[in-house]
């Protein structure tokens, strides 16, 4: 089978894309160092959430036994090799941990409550949690990898059964790893602030950005001349699955929202108060008008779903607006008198760059693989898939 | 856009097979190929009939997308609008209450509503319109069965229009295993 090939023009628009993001992230370092840190830790998040998005998506098929996915399964397989580079960026962040964490600080023993969270919240443990996580995304994401494309080769059936094992221990892995990292690395942004709703909330972002950038990742590729196998119909699953996710995005947003308005706790509302005023006031209800009202209203049409061209353009925009969440979460900690607008020239950049980097990864990895997991069962079915009425 | 005749015709008709021709093929593939060649040859009336769903006869027979998702849209926001106002008119002119110092607008509070509503008209809207379309919720019928083997194990195209056993025989070839001449119009109208 013809391998894909990634064209130069898309190769040098991935390295412009990236180059973009390095000089705005200097630029940012030079002129706002405080916000440039943060912009940072928000970029590094957002590559963890593409890279364990493609795992999470891959068990997630794979468990469920799915059948229409089988055919677009390849290129989240591939997200995994994001995470080598995700380990130098987090290098970079515990070199900012006394710029970006209140609880690192020598003041916070005399903080009651960081003094009695200090037991968890301390820069050793952070550390040593952040390397175990790491490594067994590192290694479970490519141990599937490596079933799925042995599976190439051996056309063997009874290795699905084993991808499902190896699947099963990676959502397990995945479910206990990305709710304490998540943790770790932006809800102890702000340390005061009590909630039950951040991890669900952090997941549901996750998954929504995940599948914007699946979409956008198969129509490149079929633009390019590759992956002929999928499509209509497997595209419009797909963004039934975006559709899906903004509206659990808004359900958990709500959820965590309404409650907190309603109860009206100061260690509660603190979260959302500083997210409503000053620069914060315009940008916040815009996120909720874009992140949900617009794209749901968008997809709901079947048409759109359906026809490459415009599920781009949606996907483009829902992808971008899962960076912007991204920027809500991690941002909420800085002075907001001093930082006006939250999403500025230097975040646009950290956006390019992003998806430069996730792009370049999975695409130059992917002209190495089948296009299709040619030895799976499963794939002969998927390609037959017809959407009814 | 779509005129409103285009709306009601793909809501309202369906076609109740009666007398007619009923062609007996062999597979459910000798099926898609008849019925295909049975609308390009531009019947008007024709129905097909298999003992299970078979994928891709919709585009073979030329059915055309339901507009039940419209339905269900318009009721959707309907039911968002009617909890909006009513619980905006209740809060802010029928009966003012301070709750816990919150404004009387309390728009946060309104969304669960909303939310629940939005289901509610949606769900009604969609069952209601589908025993409409689909003419359920008549309990019982005098039509005989267009043919015994259509109900049983046979895959067979109707067709209803008025024509001889060799124009139909010209128009599905040698996929028909058999051709029938079939009356099943309604003994007693009463119930219609």
């Amino acid at each position: 089978m013809k391998k894909f090939e990634l064209p130069g023009k898309i190769k040098n628009i991935l390295i412009a894309f990236i180059a973009v993001g390095v000089v705005s992230l200097v630029a940012g370092f030079i002129v706002q160092p405080q916000r440039a840190w943060a912009g940072f830790l928000a970029f590094t998040f957002f590559l963890i959430i593409l890279a364990l998005g493609g795992g999470f998506f891959t068990a997630l098929q794979v468990m469920s036994g799915s059948i229409w996915s089988v055919v677009v399964r390849r290129l989240p397989e591939l997200s995994v090799n994001i995470i080598p580079v995700i380990a130098i960026l987090l290098l970079g962040v515990f070199l900012g941990i006394p710029n970006l964490y209140e609880w690192s600080h020598p003041e916070a023993a005399n903080d009651h409550i960081l003094h009695q969270k200090h037991w968890y919240l301390n820069i050793a443990g952070f550390v040593i949690r952040i390397v175990i996580f790491v490594v067994l995304w590192f290694f479970m994401g490519r141990w599937m990898k490596k079933i799925s494309l042995k599976m190439d080769e051996t056309k063997d059936p009874n290795a699905k059964k084993t991808l499902l094992k190896v699947a099963t221990a990676y959502m397990l892995i995945f479910a206990y790893t990305f709710l304490f990292a998540s943790i770790d690395l932006v809800m102890s942004l702000e340390p005061h602030w009590y909630t039950t709703m951040f991890i669900i909330y952090a997941f549901a972002g996750m998954v929504f950005s995940t599948f914007a950038g699946i979409i956008i990742l198969v129509v490149t590729v079929q633009r390019n001349g590759g992956l002929k196998e999928a499509n209509a119909e497997h595209l419009h699953d797909l963004g039934r699955f975006l559709l899906a996710f903004t509206a659990f995005w808004a359900y958990i947003a709500l959820s965590q929202h309404m409650l907190t308005w309603y109860a009206n706790l100061t260690e509660e509302t603190i979260y959302l108060e500083r997210r409503l005023r000053d620069g914060w006031a315009l940008f916040t209800p815009l996120l909720w008008i874009f992140h949900f009202v617009v794209i749901f209203l968008i997809l709901l049409s079947r048409e759109i779903k359906r026809k490459p061209e415009k599920l781009i353009k949606v996907a483009w925009f829902a992808l971008f607006m899962g960076f912007v969440d991204v920027i809500w979460m991690v941002y909420g900690f800085l002075d907001s008198k001093t930082l006006g607008f939250p999403f500025q020239w230097m975040e646009a950049g950290l956006f390019f760059g992003a998806v430069g980097v996730a792009g370049y990864v999975i695409l130059t990895s992917y002209t190495k693989v089948n296009q299709v997991p040619i030895g799976d069962p499963q794939l002969q079915e998927s390609l037959d898939f017809h959407q009814t009425y | 856009m779509v005129s409103f005749k285009e709306i009601k015709e793909g809501l309202f008709t369906f076609d109740e097979p009666d007398k007619g021709w009923v062609v007996e093929v062999k597979t459910a593939v000798d099926m898609l190929k008849a019925v295909e060649k049975v609308r390009k040859a531009g019947v008007k009336r024709f129905d097909t009939f298999s003992p299970f769903p078979v994928h891709g006869l919709e585009k073979a027979m030329g059915i055309k997308r339901s507009w039940l998702t419209l339905i269900t849209m318009i009721a959707a926001f309907t039911g968002t609008t009617f909890a909006l106002s009513a619980m905006s008119y209740i809060d802010l002119v029928d009966y003012p209450l301070n709750i816990g110092g919150k404004p009387s607008f309390a728009w946060p509070a309104y969304i669960p509503i909303m939310f629940e509503l939005t289901i509610l008209f949606a769900s009604f809207a969609t069952v209601i319109a589908v025993w409409k379309m689909g003419k359920l919720g008549i309990r019982y019928n005098h039509r005989r069965p267009v043919s015994p083997t259509v109900t049983c194990d046979m895959c067979s195209v109707w067709i209803g229009d008025d024509m001889t056993k060799e124009e139909v025989k010209k128009i599905v070839g040698d996929l028909a295993k058999e051709i029938h001449k079939v009356d099943a119009t309604p003994t007693d109208n009463s119930l219609d």
